[in-house]
C-alpha cells in the first residue's frame, strides 16, 4: 500500500477522526497488509467504516454526539427524506396527469379526494419547511457574518451552477414541447423523451445539491434550544405529512386500479388490465423509503429530546 | 463522558468491543497486536476499519485509553470503568453459558 493509497482511503473518514486516529489506522493497515496491495474488499471495508464514522460524527447513528446534535441530525435527515419524497411526488404528479378524464364520473370521488389530500398536504409540508427556514435564518445570518460563508461556499456554488444549467435546459425544452402533440410529449417522440429524462435527472441533481448545501450549513449553525425545538417540531410535521401523502397515493392507486385500470397503462378507456404499473410501483417504493428515512429522523429527534428533558432539572 | 452501561456497550460475546476489552484485560496493546490476539483467542479476524471503529467508541465512553507513544502504533489500555463493564459482561455470559451447559448435562471445563 502506497502513501497515496492510504491518504485516499483515509478520505472516507471525517477530518477530526483522521486527525486523531489517521496515523494509527495507516500503521495498522501497513501491518495487516505486509507490503501487499489493497484488495477491493479491503478498500470497501475501510470505506464503510469511514462512512460509519462520518454518520457517528454527524449524530446520525450512535450516541457519541450530544443530544442536541442528534436532534439536529434527525431534523436534517427529515429534510433529506423530503428531498427524495419530492422526486417521488413529481413522478406521481406526472403519472396522475389528467386522471379525472379517465375515471367514470360516478367513481371520481375517492381518487379525486385522495389526490387532493396529496396536494393539500404537500402545500402544508412545503409551508412547514419555509417556516423552519425562517426559524434558522437569524442563526444563518450570524454564521455568515462570522465568516462561515467560506465553509459552505463550495456547496452553494455547485447548487447554483446546477440550477442555472437546469434553467438553461428547461427553456428550449418547453419551446420544443409546444410544437409537439400530446402523444409525442408522452412517449412517441424518442428524442423528446430522452431530453425530458435528462432534464429530470438534472432536476434531481439540483434538488440533491441544494439539500446538501442546506445540510452543510445546517450542521454548522449555532441554534438555541428554542429554535432547535421549533425546527424539531416542524421536522416531525414534515415527516407526518410524508406519511399522509404516501397513504393518499396508495389510496389513489387502489381506487384507480379498481375503477380505471386502463389509465394506469395508457390503454383505451374501458379496457381491462393489471392494476400493476411499474413506474407507479417505483414511485411508491421511493415514497416508502423517504417515509422510512423521515421516521428514523423523527425517532432520533424524539429520543434526543427525551434525553434533553431528563437532563434538565 | 457517558456513564458506562454494559448493556449499551457490550451485547454479544463476539462483538468487537467485548473482544477488544478482553484482549486489553491482559495488558496494553496497539492495533495490530490487538487484532492478532483477538484472532488467536476468539478466531475472529477484525479488519482495520472495524477495529478502529470499536476503539473510537470505547475511548469515547472512557472504557479504554491511549498511552503516550512516539510511534504511530499507539498502545491502548483498559480503564477501571472498562474493567467493570467487562466484568459485568463476562459474568452475564458466564451465567448463560452455565445454564446452557447444565441443560445439556455437560461440564464447562470439558469444552475449553
Amino acid at each position: 500500500m502506497t502513501a497515496s493509497d492510504a491518504a485516499r482511503l483515509l478520505r472516507w473518514y471525517p477530518a477530526a477522526w483522521r486527525e486523531r486516529y489517521g496515523d494509527e489506522l495507516v500503521a495498522l493497515m501497513e501491518d495487516e497488509l505486509g507490503g501487499r496491495d489493497t484488495s477491493i474488499r479491503f478498500r470497501l471495508s475501510i470505506a464503510l467504516a469511514g462512512l460509519r464514522e462520518r454518520a457517528h460524527g454527524a449524530g446520525i447513528v450512535g450516541r457519541g454526539a450530544s443530544a442536541a446534535e442528534r436532534a439536529r441530525a434527525g431534523a436534517l435527515l427529515v429534510l433529506c427524506a423530503w428531498t427524495t419524497f419530492v422526486v417521488a411526488g413529481a413522478s406521481f404528479a406526472k403519472l396522475s396527469e389528467h386522471f379525472d378524464a379517465a375515471v367514470p364520473r360516478a367513481s371520481r370521488g375517492l381518487p379525486g379526494g385522495a389526490y387532493r389530500q396529496v396536494q393539500i398536504v404537500s402545500v402544508v409540508a412545503a409551508a412547514l419547511l419555509v417556516v423552519a427556514g425562517c426559524c434558522v435564518l437569524p442563526a444563518f445570518m450570524r454564521f455568515v457574518r462570522r465568516g462561515g460563508w467560506s465553509l459552505i461556499a463550495r456547496a452553494v456554488w455547485q447548487a447554483t451552477v446546477s440550477s442555472a444549467a437546469l434553467a438553461v435546459a428547461i427553456v428550449p425544452l418547453a419551446a420544443w414541447a409546444h410544437h409537439l402533440s400530446y402523444g409525442q410529449r408522452n412517449g412517441t417522440d424518442a428524442a423528446y423523451s430522452a431530453a425530458v429524462v435528462a432534464a429530470a435527472a438534472l432536476l434531481v441533481a439540483v434538488l440533491g445539491l441544494w439539500t446538501r448545501a442546506a445540510v452543510v450549513a445546517g450542521r454548522r449553525l449555532e441554534l438555541g434550544r428554542g429554535v432547535l425545538a421549533a425546527v424539531s417540531s416542524l421536522a416531525i410535521g414534515v415527516a407526518a405529512s410524508m406519511v399522509a401523502m404516501t397513504v393518499g397515493t396508495a389510496i389513489w392507486w387502489a381506487v384507480m386500479a379498481e375503477h380505471a385500470p386502463w389509465f394506469l397503462h395508457g390503454t383505451p378507456a374501458g379496457s381491462g388490465g393489471s392494476p400493476f404499473n411499474p413506474q407507479l410501483a417505483a414511485t411508491m417504493a421511493l415514497m416508502a423509503a423517504s417515509v422510512a428515512l423521515g421516521q428514523y429522523g423523527v425517532a432520533r429527534i424524539g429520543r434526543s429530546w427525551l434525553e434533553l428533558r431528563r437532563a434538565t432539572p | 463522558m457517558r456513564s458506562p452501561d454494559p448493556s449499551a456497550v457490550l451485547r454479544r460475546p463476539n462483538d468487537p468491543p467485548v473482544l477488544i476489552l478482553t484482549s486489553l484485560a491482559a495488558g496494553p496493546k496497539h492495533g495490530h497486536a490487538l487484532a492478532k490476539d483477538i484472532e488467536a483467542f476468539a478466531g475472529v479476524a477484525l479488519g482495520p476499519g472495524t477495529l478502529y471503529g470499536a476503539i473510537t467508541r470505547l475511548e469515547e465512553r472512557g472504557l479504554i485509553e491511549a498511552l503516550e507513544s512516539d510511534d504511530r502504533r499507539r498502545p491502548y489500555r483498559i480503564t477501571a470503568a472498562g474493567a467493570t463493564v467487562l466484568a459485568v459482561s463476562v459474568a452475564e455470559m458466564g451465567r448463560i453459558a452455565a445454564v446452557g451447559a447444565s441443560r445439556l448435562g455437560i461440564s464447562l471445563g470439558t469444552l475449553a
